[in-house]
């Protein structure tokens, strides 16, 4: 049955400041949206909130299979989230880590996940080494393998690329399209070039405001561009 | 892939269990510290019974010089209980898994429980050796094995939970003993009450050591009870 995420009238204050207003979209199986926007502008919140991580100040967020909503545990359960941390345990190995989180999901035969995931991110030779002793870079992947270890129907992805080699970046990118079409990607940043040329759909957020999800068949490139860098000049001047 | 199967909580609690027990033999990190930190405390007793021309005058405040080393070991090894959660980000990896609140705690706590037992089989040996041999052990010294468990569960219990609220904070070592040594204080009565008895020779069940024993096992199964429902509210 077909998964759905959807944010309705989410909003978010911290402090005596809003970091997030109003915002609203649903997405479906094969839509990967990406969300532009400057530092601060509400990003990663937005993502925290979409993972359930976060509870939002006003709106909501459902994960529904067909019409049911489903509850807070099962929605995690299809979820995979790569933020700023690898979320992993540093002093377990590579495979120690991806198995654990496999068996703490469930995953049928976690031995062969783990070494399938490990391989695809090309880090089956390394999965008896702490993670520890791994670059920024291998442990990207390995938050990505991790991230993936439940073959989740939504990822959710905090400026995964970066401070990723060009190599490295496209074996991420690789795993990340890799069943896209059955998957709800919401890709947070920095990189337009890069960031639009995977995405369906587009958000802008500026200081947690949002003009709403843009099609990107029904703006063309160039007004996009444009769109991104009046934005980023609007927040810095 | 195959559709997942949740694993049942008891699933969750041993491979949360046998990641602690692995990080931690794997690095001793925490155990180096609390016995090292609980050896360097019976020097300091050692230093300020050094004056003492009657060893035998130690003894009878043994019960409660037991507790200043377990306690102060504690709360080092509780305030990097969860280093390794948050040093990677870990923890919020384990919160986003469909995994049960309680199982995270009473993995935890059964972890923390296993770290400050071993480093009482070291430590108190070497109180004793320091300390108790200028007299001869009372006929109940054994018992005093009791009122120790009872408070190392305790303890255990209550400062599994406060150390994960205390994670976050800025000042969470000083957070987490301003905490732990008031919500802790019942307990620490009982044991050292039973303990002292114990140790005395006195083994009145009706009298300090019966009831220690019974006050630190109320306190045990209710501050455990509580610390594990309030568990999924605390992490979110």
């Amino acid at each position: 049955m077909s998964i759905r995420l959807t944010a309705d009238g989410v909003g978010k204050v911290r402090g005596s400041r809003k970091t997030l207003r109003n915002v609203s979209f649903s997405l479906e199986a094969g839509q990967h949206l990406v969300v532009f926007g400057s530092n601060g502008a509400g990003k990663t919140t937005l993502l925290r909130i979409l993972a359930l991580l976060d509870r939002p100040s006003a709106g909501s967020v459902a994960v529904l299979e067909g019409e049911t909503a489903l509850d807070e545990v099962s929605a995690r359960a299809r979820m995979g989230f790569v933020t700023h941390a690898p979320q992993l345990y540093l002093d377990l190995t590579a495979e120690e880590n991806l198995l654990l989180f496999a068996r703490l999901y469930g995953v049928p035969d976690a031995q062969r996940r783990a070494r399938d995931l490990l391989d695809a991110v090309g880090l089956l030779h390394r999965r008896e080494d702490v993670v520890r002793g791994f670059s920024r870079g291998m442990t990207q992947r390995m938050a990505i393998a991790r991230a993936l270890v439940n073959d989740p129907d939504i990822l959710l992805l905090d400026e995964v690329y970066s401070g990723l080699d060009p190599r490295a970046a496209e074996v991420v990118r690789s795993l990340v399209q890799r069943d896209a079409e059955r998957r709800i990607i919401v890709e947070v940043s920095h990189d337009f070039e890069s960031g639009y040329a995977d995405c369906t759909d587009v958000l802008m957020l500026e200081r947690g405001r949002t003009a709403g999800v843009v099609a990107r068949g029904d703006v063309s490139a160039d007004e996009m561009r444009a769109r991104y860098r009046e934005l980023l000049a609007g927040v810095t001047s | 892939m195959s559709a997942p199967k949740h694993p049942s909580g008891f699933t969750q609690f041993k491979l949360l269990l046998g990641k602690d027990l692995r990080q931690e033999f794997r690095t001793r990190e925490m155990l180096t510290s609390m016995g090292l930190y609980a050896f360097l405390v019976l020097i300091v007793l050692g230093a300020a019974f050094s004056q003492v021309s009657d060893l035998r005058a130690v003894a009878n405040l043994a019960g409660g010089l037991v507790w200043v080393i377990i306690v102060f070991a504690a709360l080092l090894g509780l305030g990097r209980a969860f280093a390794y959660e948050k040093e990677g980000g870990a923890m919020e990896g384990m919160l986003l898994a469909p995994v049960s609140r309680g199982a995270i705690y009473l993995a935890k706590f059964v972890s923390n429980l296993v770290f400050l037992s071993i480093v009482e089989i070291i430590v108190l040996p070497l109180f004793y050796f320091f300390f108790l041999t200028a007299a001869d052990p009372s006929p109940t010294f054994f018992a005093s094995v009791l009122p120790i468990l009872l408070g190392t569960v305790g303890i255990s219990a209550v400062g599994t939970l406060l150390a994960t609220i205390t994670s976050h904070a800025r000042s969470r070592d000083v957070l987490l003993a301003v905490l732990f040594i008031p919500v802790l204080f019942p307990l620490l009565y009982s044991c050292v009450a039973a303990t002292t008895a114990a140790l005395g020779g006195v083994l009145d069940l009706g009298g300090a050591f019966g009831i220690g024993v019974v006050g630190a096992l109320g306190y045990d199964i209710i501050f455990t009870a509580i610390a594990w429902l309030l568990y999924d509210y605390v992490v979110g």
